[in-house]
């Protein structure tokens, strides 16, 4: 028995037809039905028509895959618009000068004006590429947007551009190469392209295969961050900037920056790639890995101040005379917070670090039960919030986890429905939620008996 | 019977499918093209069309013009001191319509298609209907206007296969249809276009130009007489350089005169901006119908303003072909209602004819997505009717609570393209209660999008487990009449008085001629002043045998110092 597709059914077809049998079938099916009286039945039948005609395509698209192996996003094969203009190659290529008398109009109406526009889409895109990097390099360039803007415009709005088929032959390219990941001058580029283009138009960008999704993907991130408090914008946006540039970074700014560049890869993964470059990114964690993690440490230092001392210093101390052992742990102390705990401070009061009990006022409760797995004990998760303009959490995500993955995910819950926090609040700010753990009881017996 | 209107922003026509075939309806001067003006004359009664326009710069506070951009908004426009809505004063151009079609017909026209900007919302449709019954006319079908010009083109061409691109810009609006028609099904693939670029733009942009040029001071703005007279001289000099290379444009006002010479190269320069926004609506549109322009067979054109060479000159550019207009494209769109209004009546001519159409923008509700593991974005678009969708369609997606603890969902519509919804237009917020929360999926909602031939959309949640059903109603929109309101204003617009049809004619002639005398100056003014006292005392006569040949000699007059106020003679 053969394979049926429902579709075909309906259209009474078998699966040797053809598009033409299909448009055939569905034309004479349609003349027979009310579409204002019968919509049910028109939906179907257009559902199945488009069903059939994705089909057939796909049908000879297997076909022709087996006779060609070509790469389909080729650049040059998929966004020829010459390659299928070939049948029309035989007309003259009219002179541009014969447009400005209108009685030219009417009898050469349907003719190509144009020989090949896919060269002279190429030919645009090459000299936007040559000038890239000197634009990028250019003082008036950064961090102002308005040249850059003008600059731009003259390449992406060039007079030979007017040529659909050759826009197109361009923006081809162009979108390739922003999605192979930034280089000097994307950054700025992706965002004007995406105004010249109508990248937010969600469709434009799926003609041009895997390159166009991945930046359909990044163009969505981008519309997402816009979202963002623009305070805070601004300040990530600076961050990019360091990014790219791959500034000199002391191990202060690094341990700063490190949540909400980690952040900024997990929400926005693809509008980075673009626009920063994983290379970028890369460089600045190798960076990051050179330092020692003191922060850590430090930590430790706050809730048990002796504790990173070495044992036998202690220990001497303990030998001379209390009094002195104590001041010289002070000192030390004192010294240890000059330099070090003040530096790693800075981060968390520029972020705002809301302590627990002014977060318990508003979140709602935490809904946890003691897993049987868990050790009894403290329990803390980070976690970095996000207000928005009613000062409501926007948003919660987890910075460091405390273990238990059931309890950091109540914490976030909780969070996420808080009340509206006071005016003032800072829109985003970090926060260590701690919890004791009780022993848990021995859970039920789950014996079978047998 | 049923009529095809094309409900314009300048200009307003008339058609019927008869004898296998559409044509145009002649209003009470002979013409097709009838301007949709609307003027309150001397003696209180209401003149529609060319004679209003006229006034538009003799009378201008009791005259209006361009209302059409105004439909589904709730802006009060002032004659004198009475108020309209846009609504209304489109009733009163579909009343001298329907005046005309019922001359011609010798019956009754009770029900008529008429056409819409592609890209015209949901309540700008709703206003175009309400219009309709304003005028006492049932409105069958509300056809998009690129899609009628489709119909006109291809009811000539339905025995072969083609595929062809339509390039409306009217007055008002830019559309772009694309067309496949096969097996006499026409089918629309895609549409797009700009609600706010059309021939009015470019006027608007020279207008602009000329008050720079010519040193005209500022406060001039505010005068209604100044800017009615120079608009319509931008009008005819924009219209000359389709003929000339050049054309003058001089305004008078108190003894001062201002003038600008306007030539191609500068016509240009100053609308370049308008022409670049040409572009995004066809690229979408092709887009959508996944068609290349190797494929097309033809472009075609539309609407008033594509007989500018510049329209034309960037059409044929961007396209890499000359265009195509065997169409007159001022009429092309009532032609293609006519058909239109054929398929309704199921004439037996075109028996055999479908037409498919879609929808112009895509319908969805917000929705909040998760990212990066357990992160919710908010304000996300999610769209079940996406644009150019075969109509009529019906979409159902199922959505979820995000809390457990919530006892709600607010189901905020939005119309539009953007990803962010904050970036589209809402249409309205249908709540829906939940029932506590027991198991996994018990609080599901099924949510449909029902989106008829019309382009008038219905949404529709069930509550999975309950079956309950909440329908929205779009309303919040301050933009639309109730069915009461249209009740009442119907009663108050019945009775005003309409100029009578058969001195429509005599009437428009002299509002001519009242028009030119403001503008002209010593002598000819003296010689036209001359010639109206006699057509006046002709027509006081009352006697046909006077007034026709006066009417003849003032025709003459007319065209005389029409040509002469325009044209530059040629270097």
């Amino acid at each position: 028995m053969e394979l049926a597709y429902h579709f075909l059914d309906l259209l009474g077809l078998n699966l040797d037809a053809c598009e033409r049998d299909i448009r055939r079938a569905y034309a004479r099916q349609l003349k027979s039905i009310d579409q204002e009286n019968n919509q049910a039945g028109f939906q179907r039948l257009r559902d199945a028509y488009e069903s059939a005609l994705e089909w057939a395509a796909w049908k000879a698209g297997a076909a022709d895959a087996e006779a060609d192996t070509n790469d389909r996003f080729d650049r040059d094969v998929c966004f020829d618009p010459d390659a299928h203009a070939h049948v029309h190659a035989d007309a003259a290529c009219t002179d541009e000068t014969a447009l400005t008398a209108p009685q030219a109009f009417e009898p050469a109406a349907g003719k190509p004006l144009l020989a090949n526009s896919a060269a002279i889409g190429r030919a645009a895109f090459a000299r936007l590429e040559a000038d890239l990097d000197t634009l990028a390099l250019h003082p008036a360039a950064h961090p102002d947007w308005e040249p850059w803007v003008t600059a731009l415009l003259q390449y992406l709005e060039a007079d030979e551009l007017v040529s659909i088929d050759a826009r197109t032959v361009f923006e081809a390219n162009l979108v390739i190469r922003l999605a192979e990941g930034w280089q000097p001058g994307h950054d700025h580029l992706f965002d004007v392209a995406g105004e010249v283009f109508d990248w937010s138009d969600g469709r434009s960008l799926a003609r041009f295969g895997q390159h166009g999704a991945f930046l359909d993907r990044a163009v969505t991130d981008a519309s997402a961050f816009k979202q963002i408090d623009p305070e805070h914008q601004l300040m990530l946006q600076q961050k990019m900037q360091a990014l790219r540039l791959r500034t000199p970074i002391d191990a202060r700014q690094l341990r700063a920056d490190q949540r909400d560049i980690e952040l900024m890869m997990v929400r926005f993964p693809a509008l980075m790639h673009v626009t920063v470059g994983n290379d970028n990114v890369d460089y600045w964690r190798n960076t990051c890995s050179f330092f020692p993690d003191q922060g850590a440490a430090l930590e430790i230092v706050d809730q048990q101040p002796l504790a990173p001392m070495p044992k036998p210093f202690i220990a001497r101390m303990r030998s001379k005379s209390g009094f002195h052992g104590v001041s010289l742990a002070l000192i030390l102390l004192l010294i240890c917070a000059f330099f070090d705990v003040s530096s790693e401070r800075q981060p968390h009061q520029a972020r705002g670090l809301v302590p627990q009990h002014v977060l318990e006022r508003h979140m709602a409760p935490v809904r946890y039960q003691t897993q049987p797995h868990v050790k009894p004990g403290l329990l803390t998760v980070a976690l970095i919030v996000f207000l928005d303009k009613s000062n409501r959490v926007m948003m919660a995500d987890i910075t460091g986890t405390s273990g238990d993955e059931k309890f950091d995910e109540a914490v976030r819950q909780a969070l996420q429905e808080a009340t509206p926090f006071p005016a003032g609040t800072p829109k985003m700010f970090g926060v260590d939620y701690a919890k004791q753990i009780e022993p848990a009881k021995p859970a039920p017996a789950m014996q079978s008996p047998r | 019977m049923i009529v095809g209107i094309d409900l314009g922003t300048t200009n307003s026509l008339i058609a019927i499918w008869v004898d296998g075939a559409a044509r145009l309806i002649p209003n009470c001067l002979g013409e097709v093209l009838t301007p949709s003006c609307i003027s309150i004359d001397d003696d209180g009664t209401f003149l529609v069309g060319r004679a209003a326009r006229e006034r538009l710069q003799t009378h201008p506070h009791v005259s209006t013009s361009n209302f059409k951009r105004l439909m589904g908004s709730d802006k009060t426009i002032y004659l004198g001191r009475r108020a309209f809505r846009a609504e209304e004063l489109s009733a009163l151009v579909l009343r001298a319509l329907k005046a005309d079609a019922e001359a011609a017909l010798g019956q009754p026209v009770l029900e008529a298609v008429i056409t819409v900007p592609a890209y015209f919302s949901d309540a700008q449709r709703k206003a175009t209907r309400a219009a309709g019954e304003l005028a006492g006319l049932k409105v069958e079908r509300l056809l998009n206007e690129p899609t009628a010009a489709a119909l006109a083109y291809g009811i000539h061409q339905r025995d072969g296969d083609s595929k062809f691109l339509v390039f409306d810009l009217g007055g008002g609006t830019f559309d772009v249809s694309v067309l496949d028609l096969f097996d006499n099904v026409m089918e629309v693939r895609a549409s797009a276009g700009d609600n706010h670029l059309g021939g009015e733009d470019f006027v608007a942009a020279l207008v602009d130009r000329f008050f720079e040029t010519a040193d005209v001071p500022e406060s001039l703005r505010a005068d209604a007489l100044f800017m009615g007279r120079l608009t319509a001289q931008v009008e005819m000099a924009k219209r000359a350089l389709s003929e000339a290379p050049q054309a003058l444009i001089h305004v008078s006002v108190d003894d001062a005169t201002y003038s600008m010479t306007l030539d191609e190269a500068m016509l240009e320069k100053h609308c370049a901006p308008l022409l670049a926004r040409l572009r995004a609506p066809i690229e979408r549109a092709l887009r959508d119908a996944r068609l290349p322009i190797a494929q097309l067979d033809s472009i075609v054109l539309a609407g008033g303003a594509t007989r500018m060479p510049l329209v034309r000159k960037m059409a044929a550019r961007m396209f890499g072909r000359f265009p195509a207009c065997d169409i007159d494209p001022d009429q092309v769109v009532a032609l293609g209602a006519a058909v239109q209004a054929g398929l309704k009546m199921r004439d037996a001519a075109l028996d055999d004819v479908v037409m498919t159409d879609v929808s112009p923008y895509s319908l969805g509700v917000s929705m909040a997505v998760q990212v990066g593991g357990n992160a919710l974005s908010f304000g996300h678009f999610d769209p079940l009717i996406e644009r150019n969708t075969v109509i009529p369609v019906s979409r159902v997606k199922r959505y979820s609570p995000i809390n457990k603890t919530q006892s709600s969902i607010d189901l905020h519509i939005y119309q539009g393209e953007a990803r962010m919804v904050i970036d589209n237009i809402q249409l309205g917020v249908l709540s829906i209660d939940l029932p506590p929360h027991a198991g996994a999926g018990d609080r599901d909602v099924d949510v449909r999008f029902t989106y008829d031939v019309n382009g008038l959309l219905q949404v529709e949640a069930t509550l999975v487990q309950t079956g309950v059903i909440h329908t929205v109603v779009i309303e919040g929109n301050p933009g639309l009449l109730g069915k009461q309101e249209i009740a009442q204003r119907f009663a108050a617009l019945s009775e005003l008085k309409i100029h009578p049809r058969d001195r429509m004619e005599n009437r428009t002639l002299f509002a001519s001629a009242e028009r030119l005398y403001q503008q002209l100056r010593g002598a000819q003014r003296q010689q036209l002043g001359f010639e109206i006292t006699c057509f006046e005392t002709a027509l006081a006569s009352q006697d046909q045998r006077i007034v026709v040949p006066a009417a003849v000699q003032m025709r003459q007059v007319l065209a005389h110092f029409n040509r002469q106020s325009i044209l530059l003679p040629e270097a």
